[in-house]
């Protein structure tokens, strides 16, 4: 199951979990010197490790089509800059949809695993295994000193990038997310909304990540991430429990009407979506909106994403056919949730 | 090619600048790199603080650009000025090659930080024997203090064995 299907771990707060390991391969240059024919043995020796192993499926990115390119990104499942790439790079997924690897992207192996609600050791596990099974056949670039050799030396050491999708509608409606965002460097962490480096976050989603991927151990990396993201978790409940103190009816307001919206609009572009998917995540963690679940919701956000309706539909859409899509989409999966 | 800002003497420091996707190029002097720094610190500012990655190298790039300009990574062919461009390494290769250079760089990223993390396997086994041989190395110390020569020998050959391993 894909991250977003499943419930997991404090999803009232967490949305996702995402460990990244960045490995390279001695012996060959990264971009622009590495060359096609370095890329193409490169993905073949990645290939045939997996091949070897239970429960991985090999795709040649270069035949994906743009569209579902663009997809994968918007499940967050490859980078962005990933899905540009347009010399060869392949993509390696397991059975469970969790672990992604990406073969030449900037690193010559990112090896991401991806899970719903706050999970940094499963996640962590699943992409160690997947780490373990290059480091048997491969001869991976390492220095005792430096650690894991990357193409960019923000990643060296450990390589690890933990990210943690954090849903606080709360933090932004006081402010508070402010006072937070210029702590973090203080701790080693960085915070970017869902969409980019802006301030504003799209429907109240934060990115939380380690900086420093040199001179701690993974397990020091990940309780560093575990213990900032659980006192944002802790500040968003009480401030969430002080707004539905004060302002209960304007926020039982605000929820059924977003809810409402999503069930009889006609036309919903993106923007409108993230806010009302912001206000009805509200709802369910405030026990308004009872018949939903956080992994319904998630996975119509995605749904409902221009690549992904597009995917869908399996023919281009222009943007107001892709509005009125979404619109049908939200109101049928609204309809079902009852 | 001549300074691009006293037009007279010959360019020795190469700077590229990308400020929200706009590229600039500076080719300067020595003297005029020199009077810059001092006029404008942002010219080679901290990179992390405009999150630039282009002048990740700022600050000790363009010193040691002068004098290692030709030194070439051993297998990939890159020269340090071309890292320094690009913010980012040829080849795992260059992280030897430049290894002095890349120190001042690593240690503002990092901090001054040795990799304590996960290694690859075969690494693992040899950082384990070397643990263990600071362990038995702090018990021979002890040992010879105490007297103990007996139980000194038998540590000195357990530390000369893990050694040989």
């Amino acid at each position: 199951m894909y991250w977003y299907e499943t419930e997991g771990t404090d999803r009232d707060v967490f949305v996702s979990t995402r460990v990244r390991l960045a490995r390279n391969l001695v012996d060959y240059p990264f971009e622009p010197r590495l060359d096609q024919t370095g890329a193409k043995e490169i993905i073949e020796k990645v290939r045939a490790v997996f091949a070897a192993e239970q429960g991985y499926t090999f795709t040649d990115f270069s035949k994906v089509t743009e569209n579902e390119k663009l997809s994968l990104v918007e499940k967050h499942l490859v980078s962005p800059e990933f899905a540009r790439k347009n010399t060869p790079c392949a993509m390696i997924e397991n059975d469970e949809k969790q672990v992604y690897i990406m073969v030449c992207e900037e690193d010559h192996l990112r090896i991401q695993c991806i899970r719903g609600g706050f999970d940094p050791k499963g996640a962590m596990e699943a992409a160690l295994k997947a780490d373990a099974a290059i480091d048997a056949k491969l001869h991976v670039a390492f220095d005792e000193e430096l650690g894991y050799l990357t193409h960019c030396p923000t990643n060296l050491g450990t390589g690890l990038r933990i990210s943690v999708m954090m849903f606080l509608p709360a933090l932004t409606a006081t402010g508070r997310i402010k006072s937070i965002q210029g702590q973090l460097s203080k701790i080693g962490l960085t915070v970017r909304g869902t969409t980019g480096e802006g301030s504003a976050a799209k429907g109240c989603l934060y990115q939380f990540s380690n900086c420093v991927t040199q001179g701690a151990t993974e397990e020091e990396i990940l309780n560093n991430l575990r213990q900032a993201t659980g006192t944002i978790a802790q500040a968003e409940r009480e401030t969430r429990q002080q707004l539905l103190e004060n302002n209960e009816d304007l926020l039982r307001d605000r929820v059924m009407r977003a809810l409402g919206t999503m069930r009889s609009a006609y036309m919903m572009d993106t923007e409108e979506l993230y806010r009302l998917y912001a206000d009805v995540r509200m709802g369910i963690a405030m026990e308004i909106c009872k018949n939903i679940t956080y992994s319904q919701l998630d996975t119509l956000l995605i749904q409902c994403m221009p690549a992904t309706l597009t995917a869908k539909s399996k023919e281009p859409l222009s943007a107001p056919q892709r509005d009125k899509l979404r619109a049908e989409q939200l109101r049928t999966s609204t309809q079902q949730f009852g | 090619m001549k300074c691009t800002r006293c037009h007279a003497k010959e360019a020795t420091v190469f700077y590229r600048e990308i400020i929200n996707g706009k590229e600039t190029k500076y080719a300067l002097c020595n003297d005029c790199a020199n009077e810059v720094e001092k006029e404008n610190n942002s010219f080679f500012a901290d990179p992390l603080g405009g999150n630039l990655l282009g002048s990740l190298f700022a600050g000790v790039a363009p010193k040691i650009q002068q004098k290692k300009a030709e030194k070439k990574c051993s297998l990939c062919g890159a020269t340090f000025r071309q890292l320094a461009e690009n913010g980012k390494v040829g080849c795992p290769a260059c992280y030897t090659s430049f290894r002095e250079e890349l120190a001042p760089t690593l240690k503002r990223l990092h901090g001054a930080a040795v990799h304590r993390g996960r290694a690859p396997e075969k690494f693992q086994a040899k950082r384990t024997a070397m643990e263990k041989i600071a362990e038995l190395e702090s018990a021979l110390k002890k040992a010879i203090e105490a007297e103990e020569y007996e139980k000194a020998a038998q540590l000195r050959d357990q530390i000369r064995d893990l050694r040989a391993q």
